[in-house]
């Protein structure tokens, strides 16, 4: 054993400690020193420029007087409350998946987030843009027009009324045929879905110009809804037959229908004031959405609406058949070989003319159709990415069990692929998020605009900088947390997909 | 898929047509075909009620018409001229800060990129907030920030922050501008003439090296004549090819010189400083792609840092590199539509203009939609030129 002087043990204070970390990090050689003592005059150049603008010439009451008009903007002042709790929904369910997705051993949890999330764009939609409601009055006499007048449903051009209510009811007895193995319970529900039948036979016997300009009777569309939506019931109900509590969730999904179909037949005005309508909620129109609401609504409208599209796409794009792969191919690399702003403007100025007269869109809702057609696009390329991640075996596997290509792709396929692809499709969100900013060109009034529009305030006139810092600001906190967040869980999924 | 349409194990099944799978694609294509066809005919059966409700059209011939507008940039361009014109004038304007903004931004990305991975804590720091703010914010706000919160607060032209020959102010950059004297042509033609073969020079004896493995210094002979015949030209010409004519103020207008408007710099730097961030961390990523042991290897072959990041890393690097730049390149010429935001007559804002003054949506808008796809088109077959030329001398 050899004896060893300990004082000689001590970390040298050249390597350690704050001195060692500053020789390594910042004056290793002659070079980095130099880039050093340049950066941090730079930095002390600039910080005290801006910390003397800051608090000498800035005039940062334009943002602290406008916080209100740049957060909700014209939305009227008796209802914000409404905004208030969409945001806490939002922010309530989010965090609720965030903590509790991951608890495997109780599947209820997950299942009931998933509901939460299906519900959640109608839930906030009814908050924030209102809801009229029916009276008993109005049911009982609106109802009577399908029966004895239908004529009247025909020239207030209520009649899409008649296709919603057999679309859903054909969803759900389609879904109920298989769902049921009883005979009892496959007579009910098909009883259900005749009485709405029986409902519309006065307006099937209605004409109306259809196809090529030909008058059709209603009965064919009708019929034709009703089968079509029966057939897609009765596949999704097969998707879904082994799974536990299918008939339990029907059964919720009927009684529910009800007040539905009630509401859905009914919510016309028929311009008698005893029987027409009531707001339950104040409508507040979307053209008056402003601020940072609309930025907001629009970046979550886009997303939710083009899932279904660019997922549809995707699968479009793989397709066997040569037709609709081209038509998808076409689609997508159209749209994402032209700027934003130009499908923003397309919206704007040519949607109007490919709708028929008299349906005439609101502005923002334009704008959302815009850019859903524009996310979809870019969303399709990347969960066709995850459909190119999933395993051919997976495929061949689910096929050997006998299923159809509907229920390979549904049950087997999509689930996979959109797993692999969470992290990317984050990443798109805080592009469309950050994209909706362009709205303010075509006229808009997101919080860039409204911005714009203080900024013309006589008593505001120079405070370009703090405005635009503000909505810089604005953007920046809540990209920057999606960004992280969609870090973080490509981490996780990352441990979980190299196994 | 699924040969299960002869199974002789068991009873002979009877084929029936609507179950061959081939029968069941051709009718799916069919009624895709005839569901698009309708709404297709429901859309155009609208535009064209719609297009006659307004008392337009379908024609092109409008845009012959006299524009009546006037243009603050670029080509020449009077109210008297045409849409066309105006249209071109406005592509042009587009391509130009595209050109420039794809240069810049690559060079200020690659320069962001490394510094990203400098040693240099602080200087890692800085550019890795820079690229954090940067891709964090939407590009719009950094552009109304650039144009409105700083060009356009700079002093008036009266007051104007004069730089040597130089001069900034809320009226643009103004510097000298070279014009061309009697010995231009020669000295020209000269320069180009030199330039090219220096380039062949470097490549010859650079071949030299490589087979006879004699140091014949390619870089120096190369530098030199493409350095020095333009500097003998100049010297032993009578009178100076080029002088600098510059700025002057007089009363409320500048004369002579040449300016970078403000909503040209607006634009420029906006979009350069945008896509640069994206391009750092594009080079970042790459950079730390290639392997570890390639740059030990290298070090240990003796070659030099530099000699090490230019031979080894970054030719490597840029295998992993080309294909997200492409996309950021594309999405360079996208944004350029922005311009309209800080008011560069760029084609977008030309196009609005000609639809407000025309009301002819279709073709204004398709016009532009296919030029700014054949745009992307060029962009990406370019890239992917470049892409193929890289992957070929892979071994």
């Amino acid at each position: 054993m050899q004896r060893v002087e300990l004082s000689s043990n001590k970390p040298p204070v050249t390597s350690l400690g704050v001195i060692g970390w500053l020789r390594a990090n910042l004056f290793s050689n002659w070079l980095n020193s130099l880039v050093t003592i340049i950066s941090l005059g730079l930095i002390y150049l600039f910080g005290r420029a801006f910390l003397l603008w800051s608090f000498r010439e800035a005039n940062w009451l334009a943002v602290v007087n406008n916080l209100r008009v740049l957060t909700w903007g014209r939305y009227p002042e008796t209802e914000v409350w409404r905004l208030g709790w969409s945001l806490i929904l939002l922010v309530g369910i989010g965090l609720l998946t965030w903590r509790l997705w991951a608890q495997q051993e109780n599947p209820r949890i997950r299942r009931l987030l998933l509901t939460g999330w299906v519900l959640m764009p109608f839930a906030l939609t009814i908050l924030i843009r209102g809801i009229t409601l029916p009276t008993f009055r109005t049911i009982g006499n609106n109802l009577g027009y399908y029966v004895t007048r239908p004529d009247v449903l025909m020239n207030l051009d209520q009649t899409w009324r008649a296709n919603a209510a057999m679309t859903l009811a054909g969803l759900l007895t389609g879904a109920s045929w298989v769902a049921y193995q009883k005979r009892s319970l496959r007579l009910i529900t098909s009883l259900g879905g005749l009485i709405v039948i029986a409902l519309m036979i006065p307006l099937s016997m209605q004409s109306q110009p259809w196809v090529f300009g030909l008058h059709t009777p209603l009965a064919i569309p009708l019929l034709l809804t009703f089968v079509l939506s029966w057939f897609i019931g009765r596949a999704v109900g097969r998707s879904f037959a082994n799974v536990g509590g299918i008939g339990r969730i029907l059964g919720i999904a009927w009684l529910i229908s009800i007040p539905l179909l009630l509401i859905l037949l009914t919510t016309f005005e028929v311009g008698v004031e005893s029987v027409d309508p009531v707001e339950a909620l104040q409508i507040v129109p979307p053209n008056i959405w402003s601020g940072i609401l609309l930025t907001l609504t629009l970046s979550v409208v886009s997303i939710v609406a083009s899932f279904p599209l660019g997922v549809l796409l995707a699968l479009g794009r793989r397709s066997t058949l040569p037709l609709v792969r081209s038509v998808s191919v076409l689609f997508i690399e159209v749209v994402r070989g032209v700027p934003l702003i130009t499908i923003l403007f397309m919206a704007q100025v040519m949607l109007p003319l490919f709708l028929p007269l008299e349906m005439s869109i609101d502005r923002v809702l334009r704008a959302m159709a815009g850019m859903t057609l524009f996310t979809a696009a870019y969303l399709a390329e990347i969960v066709r990415g995850g459909l190119q991640a999933v395993r051919h075996e997976q495929v061949e596997a689910a096929r050997a069990l006998g299923l159809n290509e509907f229920l390979v792709t549904s049950l087997i396929v999509l689930p996979q692929a959109m797993r692999a692809v969470i992290p990317p499709i984050m990443g798109q969100f805080v592009s469309i998020f950050k994209d909706t900013s362009l709205v303010a060109i075509v006229g808009l009034l997101d919080v860039l605009a409204v911005g714009e529009s203080v900024i013309k305030q006589r008593e505001y006139l120079g405070a370009v900088r703090e405005i635009y810092l503000f909505a810089g600001l604005f953007y920046f906190v809540l990209s920057y947390a999606m960004s992280q967040a969609s870090r973080r869980l490509e981490l996780n999924l990352g441990v979980i997909e190299s196994e | 898929m699924a040969p299960n349409k002869d199974t002789p194990l068991l009873q002979p099944s009877r084929w029936t047509f609507w179950r061959d799978t081939r029968f069941l694609q051709a009718l799916a294509q069919v009624i895709f075909l005839v569901l698009v066809a309708l709404v297709f005919r429901w859309l155009i059966g609208n535009l064209l009620t719609s297009l006659e409700e307004r008392g337009l059209g379908l024609s092109f011939s409008f845009f012959q018409r006299t524009a009546g507008f006037g243009i603050g940039e670029g080509m020449p361009f009077e109210r008297t001229d045409t849409f066309w014109r105006a249209y071109v004038v406005g592509l042009v304007n587009s391509l130009r800060v595209i050109v420039i903004g794809l240069a810049l931004s690559t060079l200020l990305g690659i320069v962001a990129g490394v510094a990203l991975l400098s040693p240099n804590w602080l200087l890692r720091n800085i550019f890795s907030a820079y690229v954090e703010v940067m891709r964090n914010t939407p590009l719009l706000v950094q552009l109304f920030f650039i144009y409105f919160g700083i060009i356009l607060k700079l002093p008036s032209l009266e007051d104007r922050i004069l730089i040597g020959p130089f001069s900034l102010s809320n009226r643009g950059f103004y510097f000298p501008r070279a014009v061309p004297q009697v010995g231009s042509p020669i000295w020209i033609s000269l320069t180009l003439l030199a330039f090219i073969a220096g380039i062949v020079l470097y490549q010859v004896l650079l071949r030299r090296r490589i087979l006879t493995g004699v140091e014949t210094r390619p870089s120096l002979w190369a530098g030199l004549v493409i350095i020095g015949v333009p500097l003998a030209t100049w010297l032993l010409l009578p009178g100076n090819p080029f002088t600098l004519e510059y700025p002057e103020l007089i009363g409320l207008r500048t004369e002579g010189g040449s300016r970078l408007t403000p909503e040209f710099a607006g634009i420029l730097i906006g979009l350069v400083l945008y896509t640069a961030a994206f391009i750092a961390d594009i080079v970042r990523a790459g950079i730390l792609a290639v392997p570890k042991g390639q740059r030990e290897a290298a070090t240990a072959t003796g070659l030099t840092q530099g000699q090490v990041l230019r031979l080894v890393i970054l030719p490597q690097a840029m295998r992993v590199i080309i294909p997200p730049l492409t996309n950021q390149y594309l999405n360079l010429a996208k944004n350029s539509s922005l311009a309209v935001g800080v008011g560069f007559p760029d084609l977008y804002n030309i196009s609005s203009t000609i639809f407000n003054q025309s009301g002819q949506a279709v073709q204004v808008i398709s016009l532009m939609m296919i030029t700014y796809l054949l745009m992307s088109l060029l962009i990406s077959a370019v890239m992917n030129l470049i892409n193929a030329r890289l992957r070929i001398q892979e071994r």
